[in-house]
């Protein structure tokens, strides 16, 4: 099937096999004209499960056999990444909170608590809400732009918005809470590993350099948290106060 | 021997960084830290080679170091690279 999405202020053509993937990218559909067509074929759904194995067998866990529709969608959206690079946009594996018209991303290895973390946060600062919980679009122009993608996570937080991305926070647990100013240099090997890594080698740099240009647009953050409130009131103290408005 | 991955090196903030890439950078997530002469060495290990090759060539870029110093730093860094796993001998 054949329809259009629009993400990151790009409409974009997605032909699918499968029905999964347009009831995933319900909230982004448009009528508009795409800029760029997504194809997938059963080659790449085969190449999705290899890449699964691959990553579970490098971490040490059993491989989950997922359906192909659900592989599919994997595959749009890294094939999307690939194309977005050319627009000076990058996916970056986290979780973006906002509040108002300012976001900032969380980012960390899965099962740090990321979820946890922006949860605490929807409960205990007003007016704060999900962009995206797990893969977000950015985009490193004059400013950064952060926008919210179908691709969310196992919970599915996201709203189709486009928000200043006002800083980038590595999250680590902790006993106590605190947060402080990092370098790149320390905040590179982090966000290497969390940013989407395609296969082609000019592709790879090209991320690597816009992980580099974003870093140096906006503060970048450590974060020690528990699981407590003040785990978020803490947060959200030094980042508001760090932000223009 | 030769690297187990295929890996990019590049200035990142002023520092040489290499990663993985291709289908078998799930190996390796992470980064590189490189000075000149470790960058040298990834480059060097793109392609097939041995150890006796590549202190050749590193004794003859660096005609400055002995010998000896530059073998001990051959073999530290090849260790280094064959616990993160990304070395196939």
């Amino acid at each position: 099937m054949k329809f259009v999405i629009r993400l990151a202020d790009v409409n974009i053509g997605i032909n699918s096999i499968y029905e999964e993937i347009l009831l995933l990218c319900r909230d982004y559909l448009t009528d508009g004209e795409p800029a760029f067509w997504v194809s997938v074929s059963p080659e790449d759904i085969v190449q999705e499960q290899m890449k699964n194995i691959r990553e579970a067998e490098a971490e040490g866990i059993p491989p989950v056999d997922y359906r192909p529709s659900y592989l599919e969608t994997l595959a749009v959206y890294r094939k999307i990444a690939v194309q977005m690079l050319n627009r000076d946009t990058i996916l970056l594996h986290g979780a973006v909170i906002a509040v108002g018209d300012r976001a900032w991303l969380f980012t960390a290895p899965s099962g740090t608590g990321k979820t946890t973390h922006i949860r605490l946060w929807l409960e205990h600062i007003t007016g704060s809400y999900v962009v995206n919980g797990d893969k977000p679009l950015i985009r490193i122009g004059e400013d950064v732009t952060v926008y919210g993608t179908p691709w969310a996570g196992k919970e599915g937080m996201q709203r189709n918005t486009g928000v200043r991305l006002c800083g980038i926070v590595l999250l680590e647990r902790g006993a106590e809470n605190n947060i402080g100013r990092i370098t790149l240099s320390q905040a590179l090997p982090v966000l290497i590993q969390q940013s989407y890594r395609p296969n082609d080698r000019g592709a790879v740099e090209k991320t690597l350099a816009l992980i580099a240009k974003l870093a140096g647009r906006i503060p970048l953050y450590r974060l020690h948290c528990n699981m407590l409130p003040e785990a978020a009131l803490t947060a959200y103290h030094t980042l508001d106060q760090d932000t223009e408005h | 021997m030769k690297l187990a991955v295929e890996m990019a090196v590049m200035e990142l903030d002023g520092e040489i960084s290499a990663v993985a890439v291709g289908e078998d950078s799930a190996k390796f997530r992470g980064m590189l830290r490189l000075n000149e002469t470790a960058a040298e060495i990834v480059r060097m290990l793109a392609e097939d080679t041995t150890f006796e090759q590549m202190h050749k060539a590193l004794c003859e870029q660096y005609d400055e170091s002995a010998p000896e110093e530059i073998a001990a730093m051959l073999t530290d860094f090849l260790k280094q690279l064959d616990t993160e796993g990304l070395l196939a001998v």
